[in-house]
């Protein structure tokens, strides 16, 4: 009976001796890998005074699936699809970076359609990307409505991109040496009709979000991150730039053409939800005016690089014509072969700086693609942010840092 | 057969009915939710089972009786099976002195009295409710500590710690009802809205207000559901629950929710009765209906639409907020009944002070928006914003051939830490 | 293959950091016997350092008054089998200040240290915490003074490290016959089967088999 009654009896984890013979008894909770809002299968391990998070660990790895290796074992052209895989709900961009790390591999240059064109679909994938966050941080604070209208939103861009690939998710069309394939027609019209209708959407959003009284008391003031403890711990993206620091990739070391067009970063100054929230609402708005420039400016012609040993010739070509049937047989059975060296290319995806570091050693597959995840570096500041906060503060942070467990894990 | 006999027959019978009834509208309920949150979400909602989903409710209650129903090793077994039971249990009785229409609906006779379309007129009808419904929290109490899990027990003292605060301002909101209308019984509440010929909110519309607020909290709904608040702790106290336990807290929760509502329409909106439209038969039933229909939307209304407040601030909403506020509308109304001012004068009070306390609340947030205002810059949306916009001037693209292109524009501005 | 030799074109599309010169004097004059190669791809400088003084690096690169690196952006390693030493570890650093860039890479491991150890940089940039873990996790390198280093994507009895060339990657051989995994009624259950076992995070521990008349769970 005694040994029965202590067993169902919730148990004190850790507790800490207090003056005059007290005792202050903590409780460890572990929130998740499977809870609700931990965005995928994070798992934090949480030692709770009260309410009050007086330890946080986190442990990752439950969706480790060995990107890393299984590139090592592809050729480069075949690669590229395990990498819409990472971050899940930006593809294109891991495209546009490992795409961008081949090329400067190989050496090539990509042509001027495929370059703003890429750079539209980039800024459509970011706002997709911040639309699923929006959603998924309001939803973790109560506010349920706002994650089906974002969601509502993000089905209009997955319909362009199902447009241009087929495929609404891993749609793999950024490639090295261009696009899959050409942008197909009415593209620019979808795109337009979408830039025409997200700004009111948009404020909507911020109508129901933005000034509501109930989302600034649980945002504002809350999980505060120093400027200098964002640079410390490796933060990058809107959690670096909401805690006051301008960096931003595609200002700092231009890529892919952006240094072509006018956009501002939106920064913060407090650190802490509410900033982190801000700075990619605004993000959005620029993203907008990123995608109008490119495609008032998006050329004509190639969209891909003219070396049938990078691209795979057009379909009609290989049918009638015997190089470009062995090109294709060369391209689809062995890849191509850039020198060997070794690349490290920073992009700015919607989760912060993805950096892709490529060593080739000659042979037709990449020796060792390492992914530098943004998500897996903003996991870090996680413990410090959520330290004494609540545990009701705890989903606002991991909403607000904005992680992709599939990009934390890879 | 004698009068009492006819008495505790349709008091049984009564009771049966009442319990039927809301056990069939909180079935719906959950369907009419669903259909009308998907709505605002702009979804369609369960429509598959039966016409226009009508018989989704079955389908649900189905599949819960068929469930498992677990019971964790660490639970203890005894109060974890009872808790649930308690919670509708409080839930069904608190019903009994929401009257559904006049003590002479049936006739005079006292037959006819004994089938009056309530089960109960208590002379303390009020106190009863009160009474009954705070001992609601034991259900939710027992149930979340018996299951032997950290996430239950958190849940469990949310609940408890936001319904002993909010039973208070429940209770001194509603003080200033029963001073007008100077009965306990809710009947008799109804009546005196009658005799004085208004509505107890043109009277109490700050008492109303509180009420609404504490009520939302009080049964556990948006955005106070922190209790079981899914997103922070998995389902709090209902997170071991499953099968006929767990709709067992859902049914408890819809019916307190219905019980909250006519309690509103009962002293705030006259009951039954629209300006004589009560007199025509069978209307006082469609009048409250139609009352607490009202109120069972806004409550789902205000779900869709708001976050979920933290706890603490729910605390603090509590006891610096609605209990201050509430007080000070007893003051005020003791003092008009006392000196016999006619009802506006509490009327114009309360309005005075809702007044007051919505314009505090917009300046303040203005004053914030104005402190963190970015001057100068002209900002499209017109937001509270600490972010301002950084230009950083685009790097000279790289036509000057020599192979060096100017320093990547270095990250520019001020760096501000806070 | 393709054209990857540098030209003038890629000299403009992919430029050298204006700062890579200054960062590479500023290591060869206060480290002259630390550096021991400093090699240029496509833009990218790397500075080899020997592995013993990568702390020390670290922080002069760090509080370089004119550099200030302040920004850990990457480590990672690369496995090399038939070369000795056997691992880059490779750190990607980054000034937020000055839009410096430079990579560090070290080399270590042969045949007698299959887990080599160097010094952990979090004592430099906090930042290091996971990505020195990862890299022991995933090449079992091991970076002394680390806080906490443990693996961090795989499960912490895991026996292996993956990213390495001679990780297996076909599985480990099971006891004939599996026919994965199943076994026909009419033959006897091998010795063992159905023993479980443990995995504790000392290591794998074999859990006592069940008894003779266990249930068949074929």
């Amino acid at each position: 009976m005694q040994t029965e009654e202590r067993a169902t009896t919730l148990e004190v984890d850790e507790s800490e001796q207090l003056e005059g013979g007290a005792r202050r008894d903590y409780m460890t909770i572990n929130m998740g890998p499977q809870h609700p809002s931990t965005h995928g299968v994070l798992r934090l391990i949480l030692t709770l005074d009260g309410e009050t998070i007086v330890k946080a660990q986190p442990d990752i790895g439950y969706l480790h699936t060995g990107i890393e290796k299984t590139a090592e074992g592809k050729s480069y052209f075949k690669a590229l699809v395990v990498t819409d895989r990472m971050d899940y709900l930006a593809p294109l961009a891991n495209n546009l970076g490992y795409s961008l790390a081949v090329e400067k591999l190989l050496g090539i240059e990509v042509p001027e359609r495929a370059l703003y064109a890429r750079v539209i679909l980039a800024e459509l994938q970011r706002i997709a990307s911040h639309l699923v966050w929006l959603g998924t941080s309001a939803l973790d604070l109560g506010a349920q409505s706002v994650f089906l209208y974002c969601f509502r939103e993000r089905e209009i861009i997955l319909d362009i991109f199902e447009l241009c690939s087929g495929v609404r998710m891993m749609t793999s069309y950024i490639m090295p040496g261009g696009l899959q394939a050409d942008l197909p027609p009415g593209f620019e019209q979808r795109v337009r009709d979408f830039l025409a209708l997200f700004p009111k959407r948009l404020r909507e959003y911020h109508d129901l979000l933005t000034n509501n009284r109930l989302w600034v008391d649980r945002t504002k003031g809350i999980c505060k991150l120093p400027a200098e403890d964002a640079v410390r711990l490796g933060c990058t993206g809107a959690t670096l730039r909401g805690s006051g620091v301008a960096y931003d990739v595609r200002k700092a070391f231009p890529y892919g053409g952006y240094e072509r067009f006018d956009f501002d970063i939106p920064v913060g100054a407090n650190g802490d939800v509410y900033d982190r929230y801000l700075v990619r609402m605004l993000e959005m708005d620029q993203s907008l005016r990123i995608i109008q420039q490119a495609l008032d400016g998006l050329p004509g012609g190639p969209w891909q690089v003219d070396d049938p040993k990078i691209v795979p010739p057009p379909k009609y070509m290989v049918s009638s014509n015997m190089e470009a049937l062995i090109h294709h047989f060369k391209l689809y059975t062995e890849g191509y072969r850039p020198p060997a060296g070794e690349v490290y290319v920073r992009t700015e995806s919607p989760k912060g700086e993805l950096g892709f570091y490529m060593v080739s050693d000659g042979s037709a597959r990449p020796y060792r693609m390492h992914v530098r995840a943004p998500s897996f570096a903003n996991l870090q500041a996680l413990p410090l942010m959520i330290q004494g906060a609540f545990v009701a503060d705890v989903v606002a942070a991991i909403g607000s840092i904005d992680i992709v467990l599939g990009e934390v894990d890879r | 057969m004698s009068d009492v006999a006819w008495i505790v027959v349709a008091a049984v019978v009564k009771s049966a009915i009442a319990i039927g009834a809301l056990l069939t509208i909180f079935a719906y309920m959950t369907l009419v939710e669903r259909r009308v949150i998907a709505r605002f979400q702009r979804r369609v909602g369960p429509n598959r089972a039966g016409p226009l989903g009508l018989l989704q409710p079955l389908a649900d209650g189905m599949k819960m009786a068929f469930k498992e129903q677990i019971i964790p090793t660490k639970a203890r077994r005894l109060i974890f099976v009872l808790s649930p039971a308690i919670s509708v249990f409080v839930a069904l009785i608190a019903f009994a002195v929401v009257p559904l229409g006049n003590t002479t609906t049936w006739g005079t006779s006292p037959v006819a009295i004994a089938w009056a379309p309530f089960i109960a007129d208590l002379n303390v009808g009020v106190l009863y409710m009160l009474a009954i419904s705070s001992l609601a929290v034991y259900g939710i109490v027992l149930g979340g500590w018996s299951s032997g899990n950290h996430y239950s027990l958190l849940g469990a003292l949310r609940s408890a710690a936001q319904m002993v605060s909010y039973e208070v301002s429940i209770g001194l909101a509603l003080a200033g009802v029963l001073m007008l209308s100077g009965t306990l019984s809710m009947v008799g509440i109804v009546h005196a809205q009658v005799a004085q010929g208004i509505w107890f909110i043109l009277a109490q519309p700050l008492a109303f207000v509180l009420y609404a607020i504490a009520a939302t909290a009080e049964v556990n709904r948006a955005p106070f559901d922190l209790p079981e608040a899914e997103q922070e702790l998995v389902a709090g106290y209902l997170t071991e629950f499953s099968g006929l336990r767990w709709s067992l807290y859902q049914m408890a929760e819809y019916i307190n929710m219905i019980t909250v509502s006519s309690i509103a329409a009962t002293l705030f909106f006259g009951g039954w009765t629209l300006g004589g439209l009560e007199g025509i038969p069978g209307m006082p039933f469609v009048w409250y209906t139609i009352k607490v229909a009202i109120f069972l939307f806004i409550f789902i209304w205000v779900r869709a639409t708001l976050p979920r407040i933290r706890y603490d601030q729910l605390m603090k909403v509590g006891w610096q907020a609605l209990l201050p506020l509430s007080i000070i509308n007893l003051v005020f109304t003791g003092l008009a009944v006392a000196l016999g001012w006619p009802w506006w004068a509490s009327g114009l009070f309360g309005l005075g002070v809702l007044l007051i306390v919505a314009v505090v609340l917009y300046n303040r947030l203005r004053l914030r928006q104005a402190m963190e205002r970015q001057s100068g810059e002209a900002v499209p949306l017109a937001l509270p914003s600490s972010v301002r916009l950084v230009r950083i001037a685009p790097a000279t693209a790289s036509e000057s051939g020599d192979g060096v292109v100017a320093a990547p524009a270095a990250p520019a501005e001020s760096v501000t830490t806070s | 293959m393709a054209e990857g030799q540098t030209g003038p074109g890629t000299v403009a599309l992919w430029p050298k950091n204006p700062h890579a010169e200054a960062t590479v004097t500023l290591v060869r004059e206060r480290f002259p016997d630390a550096i021991s190669d400093v090699v240029e791809y496509r833009g990218e400088t790397t500075i080899i350092v020997r592995a013993e003084r990568i702390e020390e690096v670290c922080r002069a690169l760090r509080d370089a008054p004119e550099l200030r690196f302040n920004f850990l952006a990457d480590i990672t390693a690369v496995d090399w089998p038939e070369r000795e030493p056997r691992y880059d570890v490779v750190y990607h650093l980054l000034s937020l200040e000055t839009s410096a860039v430079i990579r560090l890479k070290l080399r270590v491991g042969d045949d007698e240290t299959p887990n080599p150890e160097i010094a952990t940089v979090t004592t430099v940039w906090p930042a290091a915490n996971f990505f020195e873990r990862e890299v022991f996790d995933l090449f079992g390198i091991r970076f002394s003074g680390h806080p906490n280093l443990t693996r961090i994507l795989m499960p912490s009895d895991w026996v292996g490290h993956p990213l390495r060339k001679d990780y297996p990657l076909t599985g480990i051989a099971l006891p004939e016959p599996h026919w994965g995994g199943q076994i026909p009624f009419d033959q006897p259950l091998p010795p063992g089967t159905g023993a479980q076992t443990l995995r504790t995070p000392d290591g794998v521990a074999e859990a006592p088999a069940p008894p003779n008349d266990a249930d068949d769970t074929r």
